[in-house]
């Protein structure tokens, strides 16, 4: 084995290796310098371009005659010239960090620019990619671009198998039609992460809110993550429409969906809410306990007070601070009642009577 | 052949096995770290992290900083992180019972005051004294915590304690985080959609000698002047941009560096929080986690982001990096010892049969099988049994393999997140490199043995880490 090993071993051939990785040690430095020189020369390419860009956009965006009527910018074959695809990419990128920037007629003589340097054909180009980041990519500058004739067959795409492109299709879903483009819940069977759904709610929210007609299908949904994103809408949006549907949401299996049943619960509460609440309370393990309590200020009233002094003699310290807060804030002379706990039993109470005090006095 | 003879050809090719194993696991690990940062990059090209910033339903976040003698750069420190950008922050300094002026400086600073704070120790940990929030709403995302001093570990579980937010972000104090470093760590957490719970997420840790600080934030980045802690920024480029990457994508990390990682706080409490009889407490920590998460047969995840978002003051001298070594090696064996059950436990899949062992042959005992290797390599040589022929074509290979892998290293980080833009720094590293394996490698060796020599004499120190400060813009007159 030894002399084997030695065989195959030989000095030669550790030098031959040690040549071979000095060879690719000093290719690798190389293409390191000549990746920084093209990282150089592509900063000054793009400034070049950013520059052509600023140029048109100011012919593109003070354009207002002193009458008030807009003239469409001319420009020339020229001046819309761009050449590699590099070139594309910057020249989309600088446009849309503009675009973001403005609304109405200016927002619309960005777009007319990047249609005239005829970047629409390059993005869907790219939306029609195999490769799924250059895909999503593409979905991104269709719709930043307000690409309208592009939402049909982007809509296709909101249930892609790559998250990715699914992610983007969604977003310029609700883009082009706002809330009636939250239709593709209706057939959504993959998830939703809850950085998607956090992106679609902050897209929301910037639109007049609509319809939500189907919510209590979506509520219903197999897909736990769509019933999630659903009972996040109804909390937002106020849909007291669903709230039997809510409360059947504390059934579910999941218990991320029980979670946030029962915080959306809390807002679109009515008189019941608080009896439903607390049968729950005794359903569930610690997480949802503890959720349940924290979420009992809006309902909680004096007919609950036994059940809160039952939840304030808990094992659980979490549990105790969370009902003291609530006996304080929504029963009648709750300070009082935590005050003579702490009487009784100084330990913890009287800390936790001055923890509330002090949360009272914030 | 004589039975010396026998022993000699044992150790040479014994070594040599071992070091092939290693230089395949390094080129996997370089290899795959690739897609990972790839895969990274394309994700995140046109993500809008303002969107999570402004969010009512981005999830909480708690920074948790533990400062011990902190005086000296605390205010400066606190101002930078309260300028962090994301909505649902709070920053909890947590003062270790210092015995400088640490707490005074931030009541007068922030105007602070001790409020009735009603402590759930849910993991045990030493007296709190008090908890103070300002007056001043402006600085109504810091939570300061006078305790007893207990460790770095005892004080990052009180502010785990006193957290009310979902996710921690545990960091040192002193490091530099990048403005939107919060808003990248958050995501990962947010971004499962399999039914992979992110149970912990780390970010890369940047070396901020050199470099221009104002206002508690990083303004200009240069290569350290020092030859340490630029050899040290090779070190970190290439531990984080190919190791952890890599080791993230088989959702294989042992460690995050406790310098900078976000956790979830639901399964820290479930797993105790920080071990406090462990300088090694960050790597402890992760591997406990994960430990808990596969012993509950519970699917998880443990992920790295490869963006610069953390700066730190490297050890600029041999003795306080002797020190930093030295704890390091004492934590890791601590870490291996205290979870010793899993090696090569099936039961604990990739944790146990490919983590934990190689964490254990190439992390651990690899200062000692270099260390032992050399004292062989004497003996031999004393003795006349060295085939000097073949050692140095041994020591060749070895040594220009360093080299490729540093030049790997530095192509890496000039195609993804090149920090160091001038021509001039990327060559000074790369002459930095070709001294690697004559100057700083033997002195970590050197350095890691002590920390088993310490491990022995049950030296549980942490070893003082005395800061020089960072580099600040002279103040225009």
């Amino acid at each position: 084995m030894d002399n084997a090993l030695k065989k195959i071993i030989t000095p030669e051939v550790l030098y031959a290796l040690s040549y071979f990785f000095l060879g690719l040690f000093l290719f690798f430095l190389a293409i390191t310098f000549i990746n920084l020189f093209v990282q150089k020369w592509r900063y000054f390419t793009g400034l070049a371009v950013k520059e052509k860009i600023n140029t048109l956009l100011q012919k593109a965006l003070f354009t207002m005659q002193e009458d008030g009527t807009t003239l469409y910018p001319v420009y020339n074959k020229q001046e819309l010239t761009l050449g590699t695809n590099a070139e594309k990419q910057i020249a989309i990128d600088e446009l849309i960090r503009i675009r973001k920037n403005f609304s109405g007629e200016s927002a619309e003589n960005i777009i007319n620019l990047y249609l005239a340097l005829n970047l629409k054909e390059y993005s869907k180009r790219k939306f029609n990619s195999g490769f799924w980041h250059i895909k999503a990519r593409g979905i991104y500058e269709l719709y930043m671009m307000e690409q309208q004739d592009a939402a049909r067959e982007i809509y296709k795409h909101t249930n892609n198998n790559n998250e990715f492109v699914r992610n983007e299709a969604q977003t310029a879903t609700i883009h082009f039609l706002g809330f009636e483009g939250l239709r593709f819940l209706d057939t959504m069977s993959t998830p939703i992460s809850n950085w998607q759904q956090i992106k679609l709610l902050e897209q929301l929210s910037a639109l007049e809110p609509g319809s939500m007609g189907n919510l209590a299908n979506w509520l219903n949904s197999g897909n736990d993550t769509v019933v999630v994103f659903a009972l996040k809408l109804a909390d937002i949006y106020q849909q007291f429409n669903v709230y039997n549907e809510v409360v059947a949401c504390l059934n579910h299996k999941n218990e991320q969906v029980r979670w946030q049943a029962i915080v959306t619960l809390a807002k679109i509460a009515d008189d019941t809410t608080a009896g439903i609440l607390l049968s729950q309370f005794f359903k569930e393990r610690f997480t949802n306990k503890l959720n349940i309590v924290n979420h009992l200020e809006p309902v909680a009233t004096d007919n609950n007070l036994d059940f809160l002094l039952n939840v304030l003699n808990d094992d659980n310290h979490l549990l105790k601070l969370g009902a003291a807060n609530i006996i304080s804030k929504c029963c009648t002379d709750g300070m009082d009642i935590i005050r003579q706990k702490a009487l009784l039993e100084p330990n913890p109470y009287e800390p936790i009577y001055r923890h509330i005090k002090s949360l009272h006095k914030a | 052949m004589t039975v010396w003879e026998i022993i000699a050809d044992i150790l040479i090719y014994g070594i040599f096995v071992y070091s092939i194993v290693l230089l395949f696991f390094y080129i996997f690990i370089g290899a795959y770290s690739i897609g990972e940062t790839r895969d990274y990059l394309r994700k995140n090209s046109f993500t809008d992290y303002r969107t999570l910033a402004t969010s009512s339903n981005a999830p909480s976040v708690s920074i948790i900083a533990p400062a011990y003698n902190e005086g000296a750069t605390i205010i400066e420190n606190v101002r930078s992180l309260l300028s962090i950008y994301y909505t649902n922050l709070e920053v909890i300094i947590v003062n270790d019972g210092s015995k400088d002026d640490t707490l005074q400086k931030m009541i007068d600073t922030y105007d602070l005051e001790k409020i009735d704070f009603f402590v759930i120790y849910q993991i045990p940990t030493k007296n709190v004294r008090g908890v103070y929030k300002s007056k001043n709403p402006v600085f109504k995302k810091l939570v300061v915590i006078d305790k007893d001093n207990g460790g770095k570990a005892d004080a990052l579980n009180v502010g785990v304690n006193i957290s009310s937010h979902d996710y921690i972000v545990c960091i040192d104090v002193d490091c530099i985080l990048e403005q939107d470093a919060i808003l990248k760590m958050v995501k990962p957490f947010l971004d499962q959609t399999d039914n992979k719970k992110v149970i912990a997420s780390g970010g890369v840790i940047r070396i901020a000698n050199s470099c221009i600080i104002e206002d508690g934030r990083l303004t200009k980045v240069y290569l350290p002047k020092q030859y340490l802690p630029r050899m040290q920024s090779l070190e970190y480029i290439r531990a984080f941009i190919l190791g952890r990457m890599a080791w993230a994508r088989l959702n294989g990390l042992l460690l995050i560096s406790g310098a900078f990682g976000a956790f979830d706080k639901e399964v820290v409490i479930k797993c105790k929080g920080y071990n406090h009889n462990t300088v090694g407490e960050d790597m402890e920590l992760v591997v406990r986690m994960r430990r808990y998460m596969e012993e509950k047969k519970l699917p998880y995840k443990v992920t790295y982001i490869p963006d610069p978002l953390c700066w730190t003051e490297a050890p600029e001298t041999y003795k306080i990096l002797g020190r930093q070594r030295n704890r390091w090696t004492r934590g890791t064996i601590e870490t291996l010892a205290l979870h010793k059950k899993m090696f090569f436990n099936p039961r604990y899949n990739l944790l146990g049969m490919i983590s934990y062992p190689y964490w254990f042959f190439f992390e651990m005992m690899a200062p000692l099988i270099e260390f032992f290797g050399f004292i062989a390599f004497l003996i031999m040589a004393i003795l006349g049994m060295i085939a000097w022929k073949i050692f140095f074509a041994l020591l060749l290979f070895i040594i220009c393999f360093g080299y490729l892998y540093s030049a790997f290293g530095i192509y890496m980080e000039v195609i993804t997140y090149n920090q160091y833009k001038r021509k001039r720094e990327i060559a000074r590293l790369a002459l930095t490199a070709l001294t690697e394996p004559f100057i700083f490698h033997p002195f970590v060796v050197w350095a890691a043995i002590k920390g088993y020599w310490d491990k022995l004499r049950k030296n549980s120190n942490w070893g003082e880490m005395t800061r020089q400060g960072f580099a600040k813009k002279p103040a225009t007159k």
